[in-house]
């Protein structure tokens, strides 16, 4: 033989990709019946990776929806999720708005993207001012929180500063009732509180715009989801409504997605924005659902 | 290889865990990429385990011994194989031990023009030259290091005509043969791969299954398939053939090394036999096996 291998194989894969580069004949029927193997079960693997959004898609769409994906060099991917995750993006801006179908391929996208986001970020780490500012800077700002709290502990004169945990823990427990110094003979747990205690007043104090979370989505759905799944598994599908049915999705949440309340749908249409109630913005800044505008 | 251990069969998730704790089998044939997925990690692709899936896949096989069958490692690539699949395997080796490792003697990754990978869309047969050879066995003989346990290639089932071939290596059976050798690793013999082989190739499978080394044979493969377009396909979408069940009992009683025989069904295909029929193949799998290895009498 004289083609190498690395040739063979380059020649034989890319002739199955439609390119006239076949080291074996083209015309033999084990090839051509190798290419529509192969074209079923690019078929198959979408049509498994992307169920849930297929199944409310009519059959003959359905059919042509993935014959076209396969046809663009879809179908290929290995692991049924980045087969999913890829699919995904093909059908979004094909299908009906409204319709369930669609509803169900943005919750899918929503669901994907906020999985991967947590596997990929350490520990789902929400865009807080905390998380975005240089190691350097935050030190810096983090000596100076804990000098100010020695400095009030060791004075002993403005014990209305800091948490009352806090508190209550320097003036019992910590030898010296506070001295400069105090930082290295606290306890950790107890040091993380206050750590985490001088970040929230930063972060409080800052409040500035918060935009929709990089991984987060919401998704509205045109009737009850729960309904909307059961007609995945052969129920009829619920008739199309007003989008009153929103669910978030971020790669903070409890698998990842939780129904929205009014004052959650209402804060992401209106995202970008400043000025939002602080408890509102800091819950879903903990959860991914919004972060700081760069 | 581990001792004999008897009738093995494929994870599966669809089926009712019931059927894995009513004595039908004897070992799990598992293949881990089905409760993994692709992750970007510090820059690189890493297969990281669906945790609940993983979770379902432990206690579905209870204490029941597991072998690994990987689909997705492309052995037989030339620029590289999937090494997410290594890496994967390291960690399950630490959390779930496995007696011994199978992978299929194909490719299914190649480079494109660019120089990207790429993956062909299904697995594809070698040619049989010494390249091919050379460059799997290497591998092979690395996998067998890096495990500690058995590495077992498969014969694959295939359609494509007249592939390249060196004079001394000959066909799909001298590429196998020249692999074992130089590598060292076992044999998986898929009997319907072969049976399928035969019947598209036009050749007789008891002649080569007779030219197989059969003390070589670690684990032996039995499956269905379909007719589709003048080609007799490997679907695994069906019962046993009969020449199949044939091709076992001769094998059986000339293997002397072989530590289980595993019936294989796509998970699509499940609806087609039932709880029920899966049973009906693996209890014929069974009855095949221990007329070969009758299960041992306990001393009083």
């Amino acid at each position: 033989m004289t083609l190498s291998l690395a040739a063979f194989q380059s020649g034989l894969g890319r002739a199955l990709m439609g390119e006239d580069t076949c080291p074996i004949d083209p015309a033999s029927a084990g090839f051509r019946f190798t290419a529509e193997v192969r074209r079923s079960w690019c078929e198959g693997r979408t049509m498994i990776a992307a169920r849930t959004v297929l199944t409310l898609v009519p059959d003959a769409e359905r059919r042509r929806f993935v014959a076209e994906y396969v046809d663009q060099g879809g179908g290929l991917a290995m692991f049924l999720p980045t087969e999913n995750a890829a699919f995904l993006e093909f059908p979004a801006p094909r299908l009906p708005e409204p319709s369930h179908a669609l509803s169900l391929c943005r919750m899918d996208q929503a669901l994907t993207r906020a999985r991967l986001a947590s596997e990929m970020l350490a520990g789902s780490e929400p865009r807080t001012v905390r998380a975005r500012i240089e190691r350097a800077i935050r030190g810096r700002i983090e000596r100076e929180a804990w000098g100010c709290i020695e400095c009030s502990a060791g004075a002993g004169d403005d014990r209305d500063c800091g948490e009352p945990e806090v508190r209550d823990y320097i003036a019992r427990d910590v030898p010296g009732g506070g001295k400069p110094g105090v930082r290295g003979i606290v306890e950790p747990g107890v040091r993380g509180v206050i750590d985490s205690e001088a970040w929230g007043c930063i972060e409080r104090a800052i409040r500035g715009p918060v935009e929709r979370g990089p991984h987060a989505a919401l998704v509205r759905f045109h009737a009850e989801p729960e309904a909307v799944l059961r007609a995945l598994h052969g129920a009829p599908p619920p008739p199309i409504s007003e989008p009153a049915y929103p669910l978030l999705f971020a790669p903070g949440l409890p698998n990842f997605y939780r129904v929205a309340t009014a004052e959650e749908g209402a804060l992401w249409d209106r995202l970008p924005a400043e000025d939002e109630p602080p408890e509102l913005v800091e819950r879903l800044l903990a959860e991914g659902v919004v972060a700081y505008a760069d | 290889m581990p001792g004999p251990l008897g009738v093995g069969f494929g994870c599966l998730p669809a089926l009712p865990e019931a059927l894995y704790t009513a004595d039908l089998m004897d070992f799990v044939e598992v293949t881990p990429e089905i409760f993994h997925r692709e992750a970007m990690v510090r820059g690189r692709v890493e297969l990281v385990p669906d945790r609940t899936q993983y979770a379902a896949a432990r206690r579905r096989c209870g204490t029941l011994p597991i072998a690994v069958h990987g689909v997705e490692l492309s052995i037989g690539s030339a620029h590289g194989m999937f090494q997410p699949c290594l890496t994967m395997l390291d960690k399950l080796q630490l959390e779930w031990p496995f007696l011994w490792y199978s992978e299929h003697l194909h490719f299914q990754t190649l480079l494109d023009w660019n120089g990207a990978e790429v993956n062909c869309g299904v697995p594809l047969p070698l040619p049989a030259t010494r390249e091919a050879a050379s460059l799997v066995a290497g591998r092979a003989a690395a996998i067998q290091r890096r495990y500690g346990v058995p590495f077992l290639l498969e014969n694959p089932a295939h359609y494509l005509p007249d592939l390249p071939a060196d004079p001394e290596i000959g066909d799909e059976f001298g590429l196998l043969d020249r692999v074992v050798a130089l590598s060292g690793c076992g044999r998986l013999l898929d009997l319907h791969n072969l049976y399928c082989n035969a019947i598209n190739f036009n050749f007789d499978p008891m002649t080569a299954l007779a030219r197989i080394p059969l003390d070589q044979v670690g684990e032996i493969h039995i499956a269905g398939g379909s007719w589709c377009e003048g080609f007799y396909m490997d679907g695994h979408d069906g019962s046993v053939p009969e020449p199949v069940w044939d091709l076992l009992e001769w094998t059986l009683s000339r293997a002397p090394s072989i530590t289980g025989v595993v019936f294989e069904v796509l998970e699509e295909f499940l609806p087609r036999f039932g709880p029920d029929g899966i049973a009906r193949e693996l209890e014929r799998a069974r009855a095949v096996w221990r007329r070969h290895h009758p299960p041992r009498e306990i001393a009083v």
